[in-house]
């Protein structure tokens, strides 16, 4: 035990030694007060504070060699003024970064490498958007650029990371604080063309997500992108995912083709930061040789209660405005028409979101949004107000 | 044999005098100072810049030059080195290296002449070529933003002040390349991947960066993003796989940690180039 204190000691102290007086260090606080019901006038309160600390060690003067790591705990109380409902709280404690990263300029571009448990997403950010534990090589020249990807989920929380499943058996979760996530392994390759001919930027991917215990579920992906501008402030990104789900469960076999693309629009004026997109959005249901479009990392297409707010069995189209008028404010608002695509294309309803972000101070942000989704039907219907603020130290 | 001698001499003289001109100061304020010939004085208007000069300010200065029809302004706490200013058959050459500052610039072409204006930093070069155009130099890198017409710029690193040397200055300028690619904008001086930056967008450079920020990931950016310190490590930590488009709007949301762009400081060069 002592030998093994001593190691400890000796490992952390050359650990630090060299870069003592880089290492950086720090901590946020937030808190997110939600009322969310099927209208303004009948609604609960959901509350969730964060409190978490990150430290930042440099293994050179440049600080292109570096570990960060980041944990986090998570306090949720919901629902409150109900009376009808137990209020039910929730803690979760969270590694949400632990990574060493290396960078390397060569004669025309860089080489970076990423292992630990970190963030990333796909080309489509619409796909996979999430922390994993793994490993991310990635060149970047002006002429090319290419990425390998690996992970693993089964070692995340699952009380804060959510992954779709597939066969519907979504992950359940139990009054843990730290609860093994589902375990899938995760690859992805991919290469892009930036600035290939009128800047514009041409990128292929594929990923690969398979599950590792339970029935057999494979889903591939295979991304194109194209963006760049159309004219002088006029700019657009075009993407388009095709994914490929095999899956097995007892002695029967299923495959599966479907779709999911976007395509946006956008204008920046030049005045106060201004911004305004057209988006367009179609994950397939079941419409000619596709079924519905699974992705993977869990991620709110419309807000409305009930049915499938993923991006799936979905067309959305609409627009998005923000400004700046100071430097710390920013003021945003969208509006989108969303449709039914199960079979037949029919229409569901208006989704509307507005947002405020006041960055008080440096270190101090206050935002208040709110989002309503009216129906064709009342079934759907569901509108929110967000409060929040996040102190830095 | 004597005469010949000396009308040759003159001759080479003449030659060589046309192959470079001087920049003239219009006006100086506060403290600003001009290294020429090895040694430090104080700057003020009238007095004339050459190649291989450097001008330095300080702390709420600022020196206005004439370099032919181009006006040249230096912001307070800026040094800059004068690399060319060669006059060219048809052609007028301005290359600065901004090693720290600010700089803003209003270039304009001599009657029948064409212009080259160069911004060089440690980072990024910024070439024009009849543009109206803003190049920023920041801290850890150079923004570049045009009003009308096209600039090119392009990521370079390590570099230093470097004078451009007597047959550079006197060798005669390519032929024009009609267009509005890099090549033609450098008259084929830019690199491969080099970006051009159009009227009303802009583009930037950093030590960090591999590449070139489009305008397209900085108008991106710049519209869905405060500088603030509020965000959480894993967010800013997110590693891109390569060519991922840059953000667009429709994903503000109000959540801790929306958006940050941490910053320590501001560097500012404006080139602004007219016709």
């Amino acid at each position: 035990m002592k030998r093994f204190i001593k190691i400890s000691a000796i490992a952390s102290a050359l650990l630090f030694s060299a870069s003592a007086w880089a290492v950086e260090f720090g901590g946020l606080f937030s808190n997110e007060s939600k009322f969310s019901g099927p209208k303004y006038n009948d609604m609960t309160l959901d509350q969730s504070d964060t409190l978490s600390a990150w430290v930042r060690v440099p293994f050179n003067k440049t600080g292109s060699s570096y570990f960060i790591a980041e944990g986090l705990y998570k306090f949720e109380q919901n629902p409150l003024l109900d009376d009808n409902a137990d209020a039910e709280n929730v803690s979760a404690i969270d590694v949400d970064l632990f990574k060493i990263v290396s960078q390397k300029a060569t004669e025309n571009g860089t080489l970076s490498f990423s292992a630990g448990r970190f963030a990333t997403h796909d080309l489509s950010t619409m796909v996979f958007s999430q922390m994993a534990d793994g490993a991310l090589l990635t060149y970047d020249s002006t002429t090319i650029g290419f990425s390998v990807y690996g992970a693993y989920t089964g070692l995340l929380n699952g009380r804060t990371v959510s992954m779709i499943s597939p066969d519907g058996n979504w992950f359940e979760k139990k009054d843990k604080v730290y609860q093994l996530a589902e375990k899938y392994a995760v690859g992805a390759a991919g290469i892009n063309f930036p600035n290939f001919a009128a800047n514009q930027t041409f990128a292929l991917q594929v990923m690969d997500a398979y599950r590792l215990e339970g029935d057999t579920i494979n889903r591939l992906y295979g991304e194109i992108q194209l963006n760049g501008p159309i004219a002088s402030n006029f700019y657009y990104i075009l993407n388009t995912v095709f994914n490929y789900n095999m899956s097995k469960f007892s002695d029967e076999s299923d495959t599966s083709i479907a779709n999911l693309s976007r395509l946006a629009l956008s204008w920046y004026p030049g005045v106060c930061n201004m911004a305004f997109t057209l988006n367009g959005v179609y994950a397939s249901g079941e419409q000619g040789p596709f079924e519905s479009f699974c992705g993977f990392t869990s991620q709110t297409a419309v807000n409305l209660s009930g049915g499938n707010t993923e991006y799936s069995n979905l067309v959305k189209a609409g627009l998005t405005a923000s400004i700046k008028p100071v430097s710390n404010l920013l003021v945003a608002a969208s509006g989108d028409a969303v449709f039914d695509a199960v079979k037949d294309i029919k229409y569901l309803g208006v989704f509307a979101n507005f947002s405020v972000v006041y960055q008080v101070v440096s270190d101090v942000q206050a935002g208040l949004s709110s989002y309503l989704f009216k129906g064709d039907d009342s079934i759907h219907d569901k509108a929110a107000v967000t409060a929040s603020l996040a102190i830095s130290f | 044999m004597k005469k010949t001698f000396i009308l040759l001499a003159l001759s080479v003289c003449m030659l060589t005098a046309a192959s470079a001109f001087d920049a003239t100061v219009v006006s100086a304020k506060g403290k600003a100072e001009i290294l020429k010939g090895g040694s430090w004085s104080s700057l003020a208007a009238g007095a004339t810049v050459s190649k291989g000069d450097v001008i330095q300010t300080g702390f709420k200065s600022e020196v206005v030059l004439k370099l032919k029809e181009t006006t040249v302004t230096v912001a307070p706490l800026t040094r800059i080195t004068m690399e060319q200013l060669a006059e060219k058959k048809d052609k007028d050459d301005s290359k600065i290296f901004l090693d720290t500052g600010s700089l803003k610039s209003d270039i304009k072409k001599s009657e029948n002449r064409r212009v080259g204006f160069q911004v060089r930093s440690p980072v990024a070069t910024a070439s024009v070529r009849g543009t109206v155009i803003a190049a920023a130099v920041t801290f850890d890198g150079m923004n570049l933003d045009t009003y009308s017409g096209t600039a090119a710029i392009w990521k370079t690193s390590g570099e230093t002040a470097k004078l451009t040397t007597e047959e550079e200055d006197k060798a005669e300028p390519p032929a024009a390349i009609e267009g509005t690619s890099a090549q033609a904008i450098t008259d084929d001086g830019a690199p491969k991947g080099a970006v051009t930056v159009s009227g009303g967008q802009s583009a930037a450079v950093t030590t960090t960066s591999a590449t070139v920020s489009t305008p397209q990931q900085k108008a991106a950016a710049e519209a869905t993003s405060l500088e603030s310190t509020t965000v959480l490590a894993s967010a800013t930590e997110t590693n891109a796989m390569a060519g991922t488009a840059p953000a667009v709007a429709s994903t503000i949301s109000t959540d801790a940690g929306a958006s940050v762009v941490p910053t320590q400081g501001r560097v500012v060069v404006e080139i602004v180039v007219g016709d």
